[in-house]
């Protein structure tokens, strides 16, 4: 037994060594201009988002790159939280070794980004013509999501809008006509009283399900038209896109009272189910027949949901009959990173090209769900015969294009905290533990908390 | 004992060498850092001396996470060291206890914690979970602040149940026998016997499952991060899902550091008031 | 296993499609699970004996020996365990950084060569072990490391049993530090690869649930055999005092 416990030291120290020596080898990067340019991009994509973005890096390589001596590697840094840790860690740590030419960053980031030398804006990009787009060929709801201070920081890689979901075979089993799917919240109550199915006193079909959170909150506060700006805002500073918000407003300008009025009636009426409950496998299963979500999870919906019913999306349901109807945007940033070495960091803008021709942005709307960023690409051949196929893909762009660009979410350094308060409070609401005044002010109370005692500290 | 100068160093180098550096080392950098301001690139900005700490003990919602997590180590210290023991006692009656039972007790050492959290999501869910499908009992375990915190304790629990079972039963079959039959012949009952016999012979290592527990019950964190987030309405936030909060999500690293500072000290406290029973009440062979 | 599956309990103890195993070859499409499985299996496997070492001899230090500051250092290690984990991330980051061991199975492990929960338990079986063998050994002029390889070790086999599948399983189970210190698909843990295969906003439970399987497989293969010996080393090998 000790022999075997020496043997498995010796083994394991071999591997250890001989691993670490090959491994810092491959790290370096090749110097000489002959040979290829490599450089690295760090993803957050998994599952369907992750093959189809590996597969347009492919695409890439085995055409533009290989023509110009460029070959990408994607290195999926998990999930956005960890892709984030990751890429801070290396910053202070000054590991220039370990950071990647491109790496993708979620919008919560942009703060962090803007000052983050090393990270090129998307400002930048735009002026000095290096990709060939200027800030008008993109969405411009998506770009003011990424930016700060009034300067567009990230460019958008990923933008995603809220949709709605529902089961067409519901609303047929239900006597309602799946082509004219709600409106308004008002209209949702209705249809969703219908769709609601109880069997010995217990609901086995709910009509609606949704946790409203800020990310929603966004869109529902942003689109009330309170002052005839045609949007509202959720926080002061232009929602923190001009300078560090400071505030929320949604108490101030009313607009969160007006929508708790509305949707706390409509809950009621329309037995909303409003706790979380795995609302999206519910859904998947039939137990839930409408449902709000990111235009993202089309992909997966639609193979989730065949064989068992015919899926049907459409544009939220408006606050009411004033609203705009428009809808905020969410989606991650790509930056590219200039780490000193020049080849590098045009390989980067090179492959930045590549991927907002419109060919590419269809490729990566069709697997991922995901918006195209750029305007040329809606209008294109490869789009329209897309759409046209796959009429669910429609949805969201057309929602957003209708969309005023100032409806944003809240960009704001404590907005996992805000978006915890506000899903705390509405359910507190609905549950009638608080009355809607007193709900809107204990939530607006806790986000300033929240954003002064982060303000103080940064 | 042995007494000798520097051998029992010897022993120690290693582990002293990678705790000093990847424990202490990075933990005095944070204990520094608790007394200043940071920014978002972790860089050291201005002294402000006990600030963040007054900041952190005038916070109401720190004294919600201390008590949650103390309610939460409350529970699941007793509990998991009770049902592990009384398994080893049923299992310790060798005659009808067979592997099988065994091997499903302690299956969930071979299970991680993030696994475990996977499983009782679906176990807990109101729609189509197993105690709402198959024992029709239509509780929302994981959203209702009234349960949610002892659905997570009630996890931890029964994944440290596996290894406080094999371990207890472990340390029973090591009392020697001649013992207790000494105690049969004396007519000793079995409650007798348990307080006079098993538990003395067995107090070193109940005294480490107490002392570990009560650790990681006091930095408990991956449930809440998994399933709950701290939720509903705060109730499963612990002092360490607060910390991580401050760190990652919120870019405040000097709050962070503060709590990870103020926890450390909690529960060394704790911890050594324990100790300090050691001597009195844990009896080594 | 589709999702409809999943979400209809009937079917969650035996899911129909699982016997085509169409989730396993997507899993294996999406990733390179072998070398992933390599990885994970030489991190928790050389992690655990590393851990074994330090916590024996420390343990044996403690248990055995009377020196100057023995309290102090004893507390000094427990210590160890108090200290939350996320406090220290960026620095171990920048030192691992700084000592060349980046995107290396040595950058991976280090951190995790001590667990002092494993020096108190063996410090609490040490002390237990009877004082009688440690005389006797003495009288025999045995050497103090001698003892410690020759009776110590042996005399701990079942506890030792009991570190190594606790620290296997724990170290298997690893997600964020290796995602930190590694920058290449080649060098990543299977734990990273489960993560790879979802994305938060699609579900696709049938490959996640495989994957998980494939990741659950050798702890409880390794527990099988272990508990085995778990209990073979009590009857057997135990030392009744």
């Amino acid at each position: 037994m000790k022999k075997k416990t020496v043997l498995l030291i010796i083994l394991s120290l071999l591997l250890l060594t001989g691993h670490s020596g090959t491994l810092s080898a491959a790290g370096t990067r090749p110097v000489s201009a002959q040979s290829p340019t490599e450089i690295s991009f760090w993803h957050s994509m998994g599952g369907v988002m992750g093959v189809t973005l590996e597969g347009i890096v492919q695409n890439f390589n085995d055409t533009v790159g290989a023509e110009k001596g460029i070959s990408i590697k994607t290195v999926y840094q998990g999930k956005n939280l960890e892709l984030a840790k990751k890429l801070k860690a290396a910053v202070q740590a000054n590991d220039t070794d370990s950071m990647p030419d491109l790496t993708l960053m979620s919008s919560g980031e942009t703060g962090y980004m803007l000052n983050l030398e090393i990270a090129v804006k998307a400002e930048d990009i735009f002026n000095d013509n290096l990709i060939g787009l200027s800030q008008d060929d993109f969405l411009p709801g998506a770009v003011k999501a990424l930016s700060y201070q009034d300067k567009a920081v990230g460019l958008p890689f990923a933008p995603s809008s809220l949709v709605m979901y529902y089961n067409r075979d519901a609303f047929i089993a239900a006597d309602l006509d799946p082509d004219t799917p709600p409106k308004t919240i008002a209209e949702l109550a209705e249809v969703s009283k219908k769709l609601t199915i109880e069997e010995n006193g217990q609901i086995s079909q709910y009509g609606f399900g949704l946790v409203i959170d800020s990310w929603h909150m966004a869109s529902w506060i942003g689109q009330q038209n309170h002052d005839g700006n045609g949007y509202s805002l959720f926080g002061d500073n232009d929602n923190g896109h001009a300078d560090q918000m400071t505030k929320v407003v949604f108490d101030e300008n009313g607009t969160m009272q007006h929508f708790l009025e509305i949707y706390t009636a409509a809950a009621k009426e329309g037995n909303f189910k409003y706790k979380d409950d795995d609302l999206v496998n519910n859904f998947i299963a039939g137990n839930v027949t409408i449902t709000l979500h990111s235009s993202s999870m089309l992909p997966g919906l639609l193979k989730d949901t065949a064989g068992n019913f015919e899926l049907g999306v459409a544009a939220i349901p408006m606050v009411d009959e004033n609203s705009t109807g428009g809808v905020s945007f969410g989606g991650s940033a790509i930056y590219p990173m200039n780490l000193g070495d020049e080849n590098n960091f045009n390989a980067a803008l090179e492959f930045l090209k590549f991927f907002y021709l419109p060919e590419q942005q269809v490729t990566w709307q069709a697997g991922s769900g995901y918006l195209p960023a750029v305007k040329s690409a809606f209008e294109s051949e490869a789009y329209k015969s897309f759409v046209a196929e796959n009429p669910f893909y429609n949805v969201a762009p057309a929602q957003v294009l209708a969309s005023n660009p100032n409806i944003q979410e809240p960009m704001v350094g404590v907005g996992t905290t805000i978006l915890v308060i506000l899903k705390d409070g509405i359910a507190e609401v609905l549950d009638g533990n608080m009355s809607i005044e007193e709900g809107v002010a204990e939530m607006a109370d806790q986000c300033n908390i929240a954003i002064e005692e982060y303000n103080d500290a940064n | 004992m042995i007494k000798r100068k520097s051998e029992p160093y010897l022993y120690l180098i290693p582990a002293l060498t990678i705790v000093i550096l990847f424990v202490y080392y990075p933990f005095v950098k944070t204990i520094i850092s608790s007394f200043f301001k940071v920014d978002i690139y972790g860089n050291l900005k201005e002294f402000v001396a006990f600030n963040n700490y007054l900041k952190l003990f005038s916070n109401q919602n720190f004294y919600r996470a201390f008590s949650q997590t103390l309610l939460h180590t409350l529970m699941y210290v007793p509990i998991s060291i009770f049902i592990g023991l009384g398994l080893a006692f049923v299992s310790n009656q060798k005659s009808h206890f067979s592997r099988v039972y065994e091997t499903l007790f302690t299956l969930s050492m071979a299970i991680s914690v993030s696994i475990a959290c996977q499983i009782f999501r679906m176990i807990y869910n109101p729609s189509y979970g197993l105690l709402a499908k198959t024992f029709g009992i239509n509780i929302a375990w994981l959203t209702n602040k009234q349960y949610a915190l002892f659905a997570v304790t009630f996890i931890l629990i029964w994944i440290q149940i596996g290894f406080n079972y094999i371990y207890l039963s472990a340390s029973l079959k090591n009392i020697p026998e001649d013992i207790i039959e000494s105690a049969n012949i004396d007519g000793a009952g079995f409650f007798r016997k348990l307080f006079h016999i098993y538990i003395p012979m067995i107090s070193s290592s109940l005294f480490y499952l107490i002392v570990t527990s009560i650790i990681t019950g006091l930095t408990m964190i991956t449930p809440v991060l998994i399933l709950t987030e701290g939720g509903p309405q705060r109730s499963t936030q612990t002092m360490i899902y607060n910390m991580y909060v401050y760190a990652y999500n919120n870019s405040n690293y000097a709050m962070a550091y503060t709590y990870g500072v103020v926890v450390f000290f909690l529960v060394a406290i704790i911890v050594a008031i324990n100790f300090s029973f050691e001597r009195k009440s844990v009896f080594y062979r | 296993m589709t999702t409809q599956e999943i979400t209809d309990i009937n079917t969650f103890i035996l899911p129909k499609s699982f016997r085509n195993w169409s989730n396993f070859k997507e899993v294996f499409a999406m990733t390179d699970m072998n070398r992933l499985f390599i990885n994970s299996m030489i991190v928790a496997v050389v992690g655990t004996v590393g851990r074994i070492i330090t916590s024996t001899l420390a343990a044996f230090a403690f248990a055995f020996f009377d020196f100057k500051g023995k309290k102090f250092w004893f507390s000094f290690l427990m210590g160890s365990m108090m200290v939350p984990g996320d406090v220290l991330i960026f620095s171990n980051y920048v030192t691992v950084s700084r000592l060349g061991m980046m995107g290396s199975y040595l950058g991976i492990i280090i951190v995790y060569l001590v667990f002092a929960n494993y020096i108190f338990m063996l410090r609490q079986h040490m002390m237990s072990l009877p004082r009688e063998l440690f005389e006797a050994a003495k009288i025999d002029g045995c050497s103090n490391f001698r003892f410690f390889l020759t009776t110590v070790i042996p005399l701990s086999g079942s506890i030792l049993v009991s570190v190594f599948l606790s620290s296997f399983v724990g170290l298997w189970n690893i997600y964020l530090w290796p995602l930190l210190v590694t920058n290449t698909n080649e060098m990543r843990t299977i734990q990273v690869g489960i993560s790879m295969l979802s994305s938060a906003e699609q579900l696709s439970w049938g490959p996640i649930m495989a994957a998980t399987l494939i990741a659950l497989l050798p702890t409880v293969i390794i527990f099988t055999i272990s508990q085995k010996f778990i209990v073979k080393g009590l009857t057997a090998g135990a030392v009744k005092g």
